[in-house]
């Protein structure tokens, strides 16, 4: 008896399904308005438009919010297919309650997306890979998505946010016919926009309480090389939202935003006995306040393993630092928690900063907001600590000398930042609220690499010689980097191999040695030997030697069909030195040596020079780059630079016999 | 009744005294273990299995599994995150314990949160996984734990042990309680690693122990990785089947697969109608070979269309093809059924044809005493014409007649005919002049030493007809695109390129031939009042091509090749070549290549040519290909001296 009424149950609820399936397989009204929409300019490399854009914020109450998102698209060739492809991502607080997309296709009837075709996945390409987070992700993949074809979807999400503020991305990748956004406040609720990228509109009022702004025919921001964020440049609108009375809105300053982080980290770092003792220990032979800072920080870098877990609020809150200390394990604003309780501990005040770490993504002009992705700490410099030999040092208007360190990136010692960090935006949490800061960039003096080769030509023709390289800053990091995923001896040399491969046809490395591996506070040097097999080309009684023998300065970044349309970023300044020197046979002149090249663009700069002095052949040059984001004006003079470093790695000096 | 009770009391008791969950102890760990800091056979390893154990019971549907790794670096912490995943609805993952045991030997139990995170829900298949992560973790340390998976009761599937991991593995130990009621069979395709012994059924349960298993790496041109690692293969029969045996087994798989395809190739009216309308009574069997072949590629393949999703498919409502006849009624079939509607058209046209089941080599290294009939995944047609015996799959969109796509060439594959005789044929490989690129470019070069003209790219057989298929579904920009991007990797230089006509996409039997207008500055490098001009105009792609000195596994490539290139460079008024390189020749028999530069007046001709001519090579001939691609690199270096003026006689070669 049981299981028939359950029988009978199903089939009920089947009809009623296949019911609401078969009514509303047709494309809402608000998509088919757009079936005979004009098609915005576009270029023919342009595989979608967006004909349609509408957001609607509807605040329900302090702390609630009901967001729709409705799209549609035109489908203009098979690359944008991927439209079609359409992914929301939530967590507890941010729930989707609706996902419904559609296809009008040219020709036959609409198709809509059945409920049984979306998929739910947990996020796996999330910075740093996350243990255990909430954050998951709907996908669905709307039917007929080809060209010719009219895509459209609509999400519904219920909101729960830690701020009451809402973004609107306007821009997109492809040009945008029309965009609009609209916010439905309750009585006695205000708000304030925050324009980023574009001047804005004045909105229009239909009713009351309900306000709407329109933008039409917004060009695509084109995705290059090397280019900032590109929702960090695209059109964007901030709305911070007020409640009657001002109490749980959206932030108004960074003040504020920094004082609702403290009140989440309250208590987080206070210290426990084990930590107590913990960090006396580790600092018990530290002669002085900077010593005692670098074993600590050490011990967070190396020590506490990186492992996130992320679920609700803890996206944003660290763990305590007694637990992070037991397990031995956390997350960046874990390590920023332990690291600060530790550093009370033995004496030294030190602050939160959260950070973007995609430079570009925070600005000066951006309006307060928690669009961070990484924490790092704020370490108020005792007095007799020298501020100037540390580059990641700035003197703070009220805090006097502080130091800004990453516990989370094993690879940057104390006192350095990693180029992502440096010159990027970051919020200061202080006991007196947030403050937005911009972090110091540092001399291209630390970062690079010095590379000395001497050998000597043999009457075969093959070049045999000892190179060392001396690497700092996120150069040395990087070879750290790929020197520790190596799992074999043999994996070890293939950095090596594959950047000689690029320059020389045959050589063979006879030993190589890599010393300061773990010792970051030092530069990390490679030294290697290596044959070259018939390095010079003769040409009757000349040889011909490159004297760039390997390593390459050269960029094919701006060779492009179409001209530049973003700055462009570098990852940190950088200073790479090359010296050559070939000492060749006997009783060889030079017939012509490559002519020395100087230029400088301010920003960059590249000299090289060729001389031939007794029997040896020297070649020494040095690229510098100062700026880490270079206006797109620039750009035509940049491509131009890196030919002509492209043309002085082609050069070779010819060598005669002498009479 | 009471004295049954009785008698059962002694069972119950003893039940009774065990607990419930009776916790097996760990496994002792020795002194060595707890010491070690490294493993010689692995070094640089960030961690290392010390042990792992999987014992699998088919007959009850569990596996447990126990894993002891040493942490040997920092990197090697990571192995305290743990994530096992599993089918909600399918499986349990069950007695999940672990610890972390200290070089000092102190133990710390996990007693933890274990988290249950969900991976994926789509139509209604849950994937979850039970993740946890180990705390204090140092360098030194040893991870251990274990877990049972239970399966639904009576699930029975093929399955494996895989012997090659992620890490090094010092010690494995496997067992296999097979399914009652089922024939088991099992085997090691790629042998076992040195020194280990076969599995043995002993008891009723298979098991194998192995050591020093070495972690698997993945390389450039490497055979498709499953195959490369040491694993035994256990296969689930019909007891009934009664195919023990090698051969019985592939008789039972002829005798079946024979049944279907004639089923769907019976020749009928219909299909002699369209014969009779294709071909001419004169004409050779080969000629109406390939007029059947063209029809059947005229069908709209489903195979080689966009992805359509399940909705599409739906209202689509296509009929399904239960026979030949079906495919030329309705127009279209998926690649299978294209290859056998042109499989009963020849029947039809009595031409002497059969079809062959093949394993395509991108997926398996097909081996018949594996006795797997699933990895025979597709087929082909043989067909005989006088002496001469064709391979050739129609079912394959854009594939020139006589030609097969790469990864169906040279595969053993399973013939099947009437008598249900086991017949293997080996498909045909064919030869590097039969899947060419050849590039023609006729250029100047200025006195700024850049280089401009026109290019002409031709690609015939495999060549074609794998751009063909990467481009079937773009448009005119996006093929544009690729092929000017083909060129722009080509040349090691940043260059402007731009197609100038419109190559044929559609065709199969006609070669694909694309023209572009090229300029590359600065190729030619000024050195005083000399310029440089490099031979290797279009050496790009083997710039980085084994540049690296150690290997693991054989080398593997898709098929044989050759590529030439014929480079007019006309020299600028007044200057003349100095000196010239001489002619370039390597051969290691299954690659070649050559380069030459030669003057005719005032025009500059230079040729290269690389030439593959295997699909496999051994590991142990590694160092003659990585010394191999030096020399191509090298001579691709070679320079021409130019100079303005007359040439001084000294620097003539």
């Amino acid at each position: 008896m049981g299981s028939r009424t359950v029988l009978r149950a199903g089939i009920a609820s089947l009809v009623l399904l296949q019911a609401t399936a078969a009514w509303a397989a047709t494309a809402p009204d608000w998509m088919r308005a757009q079936v005979n929409a004009p098609v915005p300019d576009h270029d023919d490399e342009t595989d979608a438009v967006m004909l349609y854009s509408a957001t609607e914020l509807i605040v329900l109450a302090p702390g609630k919010m009901k967001r729709i998102d409705r799209r549609v698209l035109k489908i203009l060739r098979s690359g944008g297919e991927s439209w079609g492809a359409v992914r929301a991502d939530f967590t507890p607080q941010n729930k989707i309650t609706a996902i419904r997309g559609w296809s009008i296709p040219a020709q036959g009837k609409d198709f809509q997306v059945k409920d049984k075709e979306i998929v739910e996945t947990a996020i796996t390409d999330v910075d740093g890979g996350e243990l255990i987070s909430d954050v998951r992700r709907k996908f669905m993949r709307i039917p007929a998505a080809v060209p010719g074809n009219l895509i459209g979807y609509e999400i519904e999400q219920e909101m729960q946010p830690y701020e009451m503020t809402d973004e609107w991305d306007i821009q997109e990748t492809v040009p945008v016919r029309e965009a609009r956004y609209t916010v439905k406040l309750p009585q006695g609720w205000s708000y304030k926009t925050f324009w980023l990228n574009y001047a804005g509109p004045t909105p229009t009022e239909a009713v009351a309480g309900q306000w709407s702004w329109v933008l039409n025919d917004l060009k695509p921001v084109k995705i290059e090389r090397r280019m900032p964020p590109w929702r960090g440049i695209a059109a964007r609108m901030v709305l911070s939202l007020q409640p009657p009375g001002g109490n749980g809105g959206g932030f108004q300053s960074w003040q504020e935003v920094g004082t609702w982080y403290l009140g989440l980290v309250d208590g987080r770092r206070d210290p426990s006995p084990p930590l107590h003792d913990k960090a006396l220990r580790l600092t018990a032979s530290a002669p002085d306040p900077l010593a005692r800072m670098r074993a600590l920080a050490t011990y967070v870098q190396r020590d506490i393993r990186y492992v996130a877990i992320e679920l609700g609020v803890g996206g944003v809150q660290p763990h305590p630092a007694t637990e992070v200390l037991a397990n031995g394990y956390g997350d960046c604003k874990d390590k920023v928690t332990l690291m600060s309780s530790m550093l009370k501990e033995v004496g030294i005040e030190s602050h939160y900063v959260l950070i973007n770490t995609h430079r570009g993504s925070q600005g000066a002009d951006t309006p307060p907001n928690m669009s961070f992705n990484h924490a790092i700490i704020a370490i108020q410099l005792p007095a007799s600590v020298d501020k100037s030999q540390l580059p990641a040092a700035i003197t703070h208007k009220t805090l006097g000398p502080v130091l800004f360190f990453d516990p989370t990136d094993d690879l940057v010692p104390l006192g350095y930042l990693s180029g992502e960090l440096q010159a990027n935006y970051g919020m200061l949490v202080t006991p007196g609220g947030g403050e937005l800061i911009a972090l110091p960039q540092s001399s291209s003096a630390l970062n690079g690499r010095e590379r000395t080769g001497k050998f000597t030509l043999d009457e075969h023709g093959t070049l045999s010689g000892e190179v060392r390289e001396t690497w700092s800053g996120d150069g040395a990091a990087g070879q750290r980097y790929a020197l520790r995923s190596a799992q074999q001896d043999v994996d070890q040399i293939k950095p090596i191999e594959s950047m000689l491969t690029h320059s020389l046809s045959e050589f063979q490395i006879t030993k190589a040695s890599v010393v300061n591996l773990r010792a970051l506070e030092k530069p990390l040097v490679w030294s290697y030997a290596l044959d070259i097999p018939r390095y010079p080309r003769s040409a009757g009684e000349l040889l011909i030697i490159r004297p760039r023998i390997f390593g390459t300065l050269s960029s094919g970044l701006l060779e492009t069909d179409e001209p530049r349309q973003h700055p462009i970023e570098f990852d940190a300044p950088a200073r790479n030195t090359d010296v050559f020197e070939i000492t060749v046979p006997a009783g060889y002149v030079p017939d012509s040596l490559p002519p020395p090249v100087s230029k400088d663009l301010g920003f960059i700069s590249y000299n090289s020079s060729t001389t031939f002095s007794g029997n040896v052949l020297r070649y020494t040059r040095t690229l510098e780059l100062r700026e880490l984001s270079v206006p797109v004006a620039k750009a035509p003079s940049l491509k131009s630079f890196y030919r002509t470093i492209e043309n002085d790695e082609r050069n070779s000096a010819l060598l005669k016999k002498a009479q | 009744m009471v004295q049954g009770i009785a008698r059962l009391a002694p069972l119950l008791l003893l039940i009774l005294a065990i607990p419930a969950r009776a916790e097996q102890p760990w496994e002792p760990i020795s002194p060595e273990e707890l010491k070690m800091t490294s493993e010689p056979k692995a070094p640089k390893a960030p961690a290392i299995y010390l042990m792992r154990k999987v014992d699998r019971d088919d007959a009850q549907s569990t596996e447990s599994v126990y894993l002891r790794i040493k942490v040997l670096t920092d990197e090697g912490r990571a192995f305290g995150n743990v994530e096992i995943a599993y089918i909600a609805s399918q499986e349990s993952i069950r007695a999940l314990q672990a610890r972390v045991v200290h070089a000092d030997g102190s133990i710390v139990e996990f007693d933890g949160t274990i988290y249950d995170k969900p991976l994926l829900k789509a139509h209604g298949v849950k994937q979850m996984a039970k993740s946890f992560t180990l705390p204090g973790v140092d360098v030194g340390s040893i991870i251990e734990y274990r877990y049972r998976r239970q399966m639904r009761y009576g699930w029975i599937f093929d399955s494996r042990w895989l012997l090659s991991a992620d890490l090094f593995t010092r010690y494995g130990k496997f067992s296999l309680r097979p399914a009652d009621d089922w024939l088991l069979r099992w085997s090691w395709p790629i042998g076992l690693p040195p020194d280990t012994t076969q599995p043995l059924q002993t008891g009723g349960v298979i098991r194998l122990e192995t050591h020093d298993v070495p972690a698997f790496v993945s390389e450039e041109y490497m055979p498709p990785e499953n195959a490369m690692k040491f694993r035994v293969e256990f296969v689930y029969a019909d007891p009934e089947s009664n195919q023990r045996n090698e051969d019985d087994y592939w008789k039972a798989q002829t005798k079946r697969a024979y049944g279907r395809v004639k089923s769907f190739a019976r020749t009928s009216k219909t299909l002699e109608q369209e014969v009779a309308r294709l071909v001419q009574p004169g004409d050779s069997p080969e000629t109406q070979a390939r007029k059947l072949y063209a029809r059947a590629q005229q069908l709209r393949n489903l195979s080689f269309e966009r992805r359509a999703t399940e909705q599409e498919v739906d209202r689509e409502k296509l009929a399904t093809n239960d026979t030949a006849d079906d495919v030329l009624k309705h127009g279209y079939g998926d690649g299978d059924e294209v290859t056998l509607f042109f499989y009963a058209l020849l029947r039809a046209a009595k031409i002497d044809a059969s079809v062959l089941l093949v394993s395509t080599r991108d997926d398996y290294i097909f081996d018949p005493r594996m006795m797997n009939g699933h990895q025979l995944n597709t087929c082909v047609v043989m067909a005989t014409f006088g002496n001469d015996t064709m391979y050739l799959d129609p079912g394959v969109s854009f594939m020139p007649f006589g030609y097969l796509p790469w990864n169906e060439t040279g595969v053993q594959g399973l013939r099947l005919g009437p008598h249900g005789a086991v017949e293997w044929a080996v498909t045909s490989l064919p030869g590097p002049a039969e899947s060419r690129v050849e590039r023609k470019v006729v250029v100047k070069l200025d006195t700024s030493g850049t280089l401009e003209g026109k290019v002409t790219a031709t690609y015939t057989g495999l060549e074609a007809s794998r751009r063909r298929i990467a481009e079937r579904n773009e448009d005119a920009t996006e093929r544009r695109k690729f092929l000017e991007d083909e060129i722009e990797a080509d040349v090691p230089t940043g260059i402007d390129v731009k197609l100038t006509n419109s190559p044929d996409w559609t065709g199969a039997e006609t070669p694909l031939v694309a023209e572009f207008e090229f300029s590359v500055p600065g190729w030619a490098a000024a050195a005083g009042n000399r310029a440089l001009v490099p031979v290797g105009l279009f050496g790009g792609s083997e710039k980085h091509t084994f540049e690296h000195g150690a290997r693991v596994h054989p080398l593997y490539f898709s098929h044989p090749y050759q590529h030439t290139d014929e480079i007019s460079i006309e020299l600028p008024p007044g200057w003349q070549v100095a000196s010239m390189p001489k002619p370039r020749a390597v051969d290691i028999k299954v690659i070649k290549y050559g380069s030459s530069a030669q003057l005719n007046g005032t025009t500059l001709t230079l040729k290269r040519e690389l030439l593959l001519n295997t699909i496999m090579i051994q590991q142990k001939f590694y160092p003659q290909v990585h010394d191999f691609f030096q020399a191509v690199r090298a001579g691709d270096e070679d320079q021409i001296v130019i100079t303005r003026g007359a040439a001084p006689r000294a620097a003539q070669n």
